[in-house]
């Protein structure tokens, strides 16, 4: 009766809660193109930011080719377990082998967050409530975009483009109600626009 | 001579350290975020898939031959699921943007990168709980059934 309890649907979906509160993989992308940006000079920006997305599409590209023949023996606990581990690796690598590239300064803009919250506008400061300031952070992203006009043309394109491409979220769904594919078919359909992404942007770089 | 030795280290320490602090430092994280993802695709939707096809099979009576997975219901269900934990792990992580961002800006990039990382590995290190008890191939997890229990 134990064992019933964890093979609810819901329970499955608290992984998504603990994993959105990481930020999903969306944080971390945009964690490691700061990154780049604090380590790269304007001319070499755009050289690393590409091959962040080469690293990118090799990895999609990698983890179906590993996925599909342990999804196809159910093995999931072991495939998630591979997942876990590449998780540690990373915390461990960035933990210990990285250095800290963001000096934190004080910002000139009186009214951004982070002047605020890091105590260099002193005039300001006490007028905002911690309820405000919290609301300011959460919404300074859209700030940002919005007061750009170079950032929000982009930014719709951008937009656009991930809520078309979201349907192919359910290409193995679809593979697998409509042509009855393995998982190791399916894996083939997955691989393809990544290695295929790889070959024409890699040269380039 | 006796100073050529510890000269070369000393080179080779301090190109490392340089190095560490370089962008090529940050390819090999960007390649294994890109791996969990690659890795999740599949047994995500396929664990999904087992869970509702086995609980619609035991709802109905036996008949042999009858492949209940593709059942429109299952599908159903399942399509359900996977869109459900897609977008509860994506609005999540819109809404927290900005205060990772501010965070990683006040106090560095590795502190937002090993906080945002350790939450994502915990919650594939709950997938492996759950699904350990669905293949029930993990008798080690089983062990643990009656600290687990509570949780439920």
């Amino acid at each position: 009766m134990y064992y019933a309890s964890f093979l609810q649907p819901w329970v499955f979906q608290l992984s998504a809660v603990i994993q959105g509160l990481g930020g999903g993989f969306s944080v971390i992308i945009s964690a490691q193109n700061a990154f780049i940006a604090d380590t790269t000079s304007p001319i070499e920006r755009s050289r690393y930011l590409g091959l962040s997305l080469v690293m990118l599409w090799t990895g999609g590209a990698v983890g179906p080719l590993i996925s599909a023949p342990l999804t196809n023996h159910k093995l999931y606990a072991l495939n998630f377990g591979v997942m876990a581990l590449a998780w540690v690796v990373y915390v461990l690598y960035v933990a210990f082998f990285v250095r800290e590239t963001r000096l934190p300064s004080g910002e000139r803009d009186s009214g951004s967050v982070l002047s605020v919250l890091s105590g260099s506008s002193i005039g300001n400061s006490h007028e905002k409530t911690v309820v405000g300031l919290m609301l300011q952070v959460f919404v300074e992203p859209l700030r940002v975009i919005a007061v750009n006009r170079a950032i929000l043309l982009p930014s719709i394109a951008v937009l656009g483009a991930i809520l078309s491409a979201g349907a192919f979220s359910y290409v193995v769904p679809y593979c697998d109600s409509k042509f009855g594919l393995s998982p190791n078919e399916v894996c083939c359909i997955l691989v393809a626009p990544n290695a295929f992404i790889l070959t024409g942007v890699s040269p380039p770089l | 001579m006796s100073t050529t030795l510890p000269f070369k280290l000393t080179r080779i320490r301090s190109a490392i350290y340089e190095w560490r602090a370089s962008p090529q430092a940050i390819l090999l994280p960007a390649f294994l975020q890109a791996l969990t993802i690659g890795l999740s695709e599949l047994p995500l939707v396929y664990l999904f898939r087992t869970i509702r096809c086995e609980q619609y099979e035991a709802s109905l009576p036996h008949t042999p031959g009858m492949d209940v997975c593709r059942s429109p219901i299952v599908q159903k269900a399942y399509t359900a699921d996977v869109a459900m934990f897609t977008t509860v792990a994506t609005v999540m992580g819109i809404v927290l943007s900005g205060p990772y961002g501010a965070l990683s800006d006040l106090k560095g990039r590795k502190r937002t990168l090993i906080i945002a990382s350790s939450l994502n590995g915990l919650g594939v290190a709950w997938l492996i709980v759950c699904s350990g008890y669905l293949t029930g191939t993990d008798r080690t997890l089983s062990r643990l059934t009656p600290t687990l229990s509570v949780l439920c």
